[in-house]
């Protein structure tokens, strides 16, 4: 008896270990139920068509993924597929987690397919593929059209006509501002208006000149700087100094200020809000008085650990995320503007409110996307004291000279 | 204590210990102890191929930085302040509970609702109470004529601070009302009656016999609570991130930042050094002061 059941305890351990399910472990941080929802739909269908594989999806919770994931890889917990943010790719990266996927690209069709910004922010550090993107967050101009139907005013094409425009709106007495300023994690909106002032900002650095100077010291970005903060005093809440992303769109759709700077994913909650009755509508970024506008681009998408024992399965993974179909369900879905060609082409992205970040594409020379240094040590302190300096400004406390002194000083050092 | 003396029963006794004393050391001390070795060493997660120990450069720069002493300051003020009227309010919410009265057991449930939420969530609910374009408070008074223009009450660092220990104390309440009712309930009614038949009045009977009674109960709660407090950077970091321009930071919340926002566990953790230092201080006055090992002495 006791033979027997040792041996069909082998027979067992033998049969898991050769006819078993290959376990991969996928961790999301851009956590939300939907979207949870959404990936578990898209792990089934991955599964039915690899038999052989079993994803188990681990989903923390938004506000404290980003450090649930680093510390998982960094104590080399089972992770095989992994999102990767902007602003983590590097220390992913530095702490040597992140697969280098060139070679699996190498035999993938699809990635000739894809836009350039997708295979410039897959690459963003060292030049090494280490992620496919599944998206990008770029701003664009959201006004309420009822509002400036109403005030016969135009959607503005320039930034000094959002300047006049926002300004015509406001009237503090009967609490009517006209733009949506940001609070904190503000430094998207502030760098792309003073940027767009800047005539030669480099694209491949973002914050550096065409000479090789870092942009704050130039006397346009102070001229813009100060614009910008004449924008805040003459046209916006004075409350929104701290606001955030809820507060920002709470303005907008509640028709508080008619001018509104966000990304993609912005729309569907403005559309359940508003409705869509052409109570609102979505145009490219005003141009800047350089003749350009400069955008950042936020991305995130899908990696594979180095330490991963199924570094091929996970690849299959990520390459059943990234395909057209996925991607495009994706993209609907979670409000990121889709990575591929031909995804462009399909019918959705081609109405709507997604004419106006189609525009900004289709316009090269005006629209420049600019790389920003999220893969510098110093981009995460400098975050805080970017915030921190500029409400001081805006109190009174710090003139603006001192802010972009302060500011020029860490990027010095860093290039 | 006789029996400690005998052998077996010291094994015994240490042997019952270990356990727990096991579960303690690993799961609290370890990380604490590791937390505090981190506060002196290059400890980065952006990049942890060097992690040195950084010669007090953390501390150092900790001690440099303007903000940290605004932090500080704020620190003693939501503690104070904070804890000061949550023990008024729940000590006076508990006298009002314990006289029964009819529905008292529905409104000691719903008065003590706001403990049973999470710091965060209050945090947010108070963020939107105290907007300052569309907030519910602005708009009341404004509507009772109070003010004409709505109050910036989380982007004027003039009320940042203040709003956030308003929700601290809304939130806290309930804990000293719960504690301090529990306490009331356990006074003896015989020492009310011979204080009676002494001739005592009301207030004489509140200091005389309440007061000594519940000691025990006043001390741990204030303590408890004041680390608490301090520790709890929940309410803050929903509500003004520490900001207009750092002006509502207190230590806890600046910690956090440093982790969450900069990824530097070192400075996180040397401001997690400076709370443990404080809080280690403020324990042994505070027990020294209160003389906690009489109380509860007739």
């Amino acid at each position: 008896m006791k033979k027997l059941l040792i041996f069909v305890t082998c027979l067992l351990v033998t049969g898991m270990i050769f006819f078993g399910k290959t376990n991969l472990t996928m961790v999301e941080t851009i956590t939300s139920p939907s979207r949870t929802e959404l990936l578990k739909t898209f792990i089934s269908e991955f599964e039915a068509l690899h038999p052989d594989i079993a994803v188990e999806l681990i989903s923390p919770p938004y506000e404290s993924a980003d450090q649930k994931l680093s510390l998982m890889l960094n104590t080399n917990q089972k992770v095989d597929v992994l999102e990767v943010r902007d602003h983590t790719i590097k220390q992913f990266v530095n702490n040597k987690k992140l697969l280098n996927l060139e070679e699996y690209l190498k035999s993938w069709n699809e990635w000739s397919d894809m836009v350039n910004l997708t295979h410039e922010a897959a690459s963003y550090v060292d030049n090494t593929p280490y992620f496919i993107p599944y998206g990008f967050f770029v701003k664009a101009l959201f006004y309420r059209k009822d509002m400036l139907d109403e005030m016969g005013i135009e959607v503005p094409k320039t930034m000094e006509e959002l300047y006049l425009a926002a300004k015509k709106f406001t009237e503090s007495k009967s609490n009517q501002y006209g733009f949506d300023w940001r609070g904190p994690g503000e430094i998207g909106f502030t760098d792309t208006w003073m940027m767009s002032y800047v005539p030669d900002i480099d694209p491949k650095y973002g914050y550096l000149t065409t000479d090789g100077k870092v942009y704050f010291e130039s006397p346009e970005a102070l001229a813009a700087f100060k614009d910008w903060i004449k924008l805040f005093k003459d046209a916006c809440p004075p409350d929104s100094i701290s606001w955030g992303w809820s507060e920002q769109v709470n303005g907008f759709v509640s028709g508080l200020t008619p001018f509104l700077w966000q990304d993609p994913d912005t729309v569907p909650i403005c559309v359940e809000r508003l409705g869509s009755e052409g109570k609102f509508a979505v145009a490219p970024l005003p141009i800047g008085p350089s003749g350009k506008t400069f955008q950042q681009y936020g991305f995130a998408g899908w990696g594979v650990a180095s330490y991963s024992e199924h570094p091929k399965e996970a690849w299959e993974l990520v390459k059943f995320l990234s395909t057209k179909d996925i991607n495009i369900r994706f993209s609907k879905s979670n409000g990121t503007l889709p990575i591929g060609n031909s995804a462009w082409e399909d019918e959705f992205f081609n109405q709507g409110y997604y004419l106006g970040w189609k525009a900004m594409f289709d316009d090269p020379e005006h629209y420049v996307f600019i790389k920003i240094p999220f893969d510098k040590k110093e981009w995460g302190p400098y975050l805080t004291k970017h915030r921190d300096d500029l409400q001081k400004v805006i109190l009174g406390r710090m003139t603006p000279e001192e802010a972009l002194n302060r500011w020029a000083e860490t990027w010095k050092n860093a290039f | 204590m006789k029996y400690l003396t005998k052998n077996t029963d010291r094994k015994f006794i240490f042997g019952m210990i270990i356990p727990s004393m096991a579960f303690i050391a690993v799961l609290i001390f370890t990380p604490a102890f590791r937390g505090v070795i981190m506060a002196f060493q290059n400890y980065s997660m952006f990049d942890l191929s060097d992690t040195s120990f950084n010669n007090f450069q953390n501390f150092r720069s900790l001690f440099e930085d303007e903000d940290f002493y605004v932090a500080l300051g704020n620190t003693f003020i939501w503690v104070f302040v904070s804890l000061l009227f949550q023990f008024i309010l729940g000590f006076w919410l508990a006298l009002l509970l314990k006289k029964p009265f009819r529905g008292r057991g529905i409104i000691t449930g719903l008065v003590f609702y706001p403990w049973a939420v999470s710091g965060f969530v209050i945090g947010l609910m108070w963020r939107w109470i105290f907007n300052g374009s569309s907030g519910v408070l602005n708009d009341i008074l404004m509507r009772i004529g109070l003010i004409s223009s709505p109050i910036g009450f989380l982007s004027d660092p003039a009320y940042a601070l203040p709003s956030a220990i308003a929700a601290n104390i809304w939130y806290g309440v309930p804990f000293f009302a719960i504690m301090i009712l529990a306490a009331l309930q356990s006074v003896p009614q015989n020492l009310y009656e011979a204080a009676e038949i002494d001739g005592a009045t009301a207030v004489k009977k509140f200091w005389n016999v309440t007061i000594p009674y519940i000691k025990p109960t006043i001390i741990n709660t204030t303590l408890i609570r004041f680390l608490w407090i301090m520790n709890f950077p929940d309410i803050i970091y929903a509500m003004t991130n520490g900001g207009p321009a750092g002006t509502s930071h207190i230590l806890s919340s600046l910690m956090i930042e440093k982790i969450y926002q900069t990824y530097d566990f070192g400075m996180g953790s040397a401001v997690g050094v400076v709370i443990i230092a404080i809080l280690s201080v403020y324990t042994l006055v505070y027990l020294k002061i209160t003389g906690s090992k009489n109380v509860g002495d007739f």
